[in-house]
């Protein structure tokens, strides 16, 4: 399946273009430098992560007896780190507000 | 166009710079974020059953959960080579990160995520 294999490619492409600025960015705050080879093994690593993530997604949601990946599965992968719990709780929580104020804001209208 | 660099010189400037940074702060992470399409994408790619879906909020969190991924490798990166002190700015300039700087915090990362 050499198209899946390109189309995988091209995916592995843009997420190194992206840890590529998030490194960057993050290493201009601690004034330090990374090496190419840092950014293309952390994409290697944050692509073995996205892996494990969707399949966990995948099978909690099925678990709840839906086909859609929610908020709350995404929240029971950091069912082991309270910090990163609250942390991604805290974006759950802003993205609920601001659907409620959008939903607020058209039925007004 | 403002320094990219805050500068180290500067006295009133590098202060009005820092408030200026503080409120811009945010809006920069953002700036750097993995774009939800492509997380879209990504998810969808390792998914094994076509009729899985990921709804948009759930995207947006698996994007700031890959955020602090990354963000958490770098920082531990750093801390690692400083002895728990990523902020030691003096000595930090021109510290290069290395693949073995990974390879070393690389399996307490994935445990703790």
């Amino acid at each position: 399946m050499s198209s899946d294999d390109t189309e995988q490619e091209r995916l592995k492409s843009a997420l190194w273009y992206h840890v590529g600025k998030l490194v960057d960015e993050a290493c201009l705050d601690l004034d330090v430098n990374a090496t190419p080879q840092f950014i293309g093994s952390l994409t290697e690593l944050a692509w073995v992560q996205l892996d494990n993530i969707a399949k966990d997604l995948e099978n909690f949601s099925k678990h709840a007896n839906r086909s859609t990946v929610s908020t709350a599965d995404v929240l029971l992968l950091a069912r082991k780190n309270p910090d990163l719990h609250g942390l991604l709780q805290k974006v759950v929580d802003d993205e609920a507000a601001e659907r409620a104020a959008k939903a607020v804001g058209k039925s007004k209208r | 166009m403002p320094p990219k660099r805050p500068s180290t010189t500067g006295g009133e400037g590098a202060a009005a710079h820092r408030n200026d940074e503080a409120n811009r702060d945010r809006e920069e992470e953002r700036k750097a974020k993995i774009p939800p399409e492509l997380i879209a994408k990504l998810v969808k790619n390792f998914l094994e059953d076509e009729g899985t879906k990921v709804s948009g909020a759930a995207t947006k969190t698996v994007g700031e959960y890959m955020h602090l991924f990354l963000t958490e490798a770098v920082y531990r990166a750093v801390s690692n080579r400083r002895d728990g002190d990523p902020w030691a700015k003096t000595t930090n300039s021109g510290l290069m990160l290395e693949v073995e700087d990974l390879e070393k915090i690389s399996p307490q990362l994935l445990l703790d995520f």
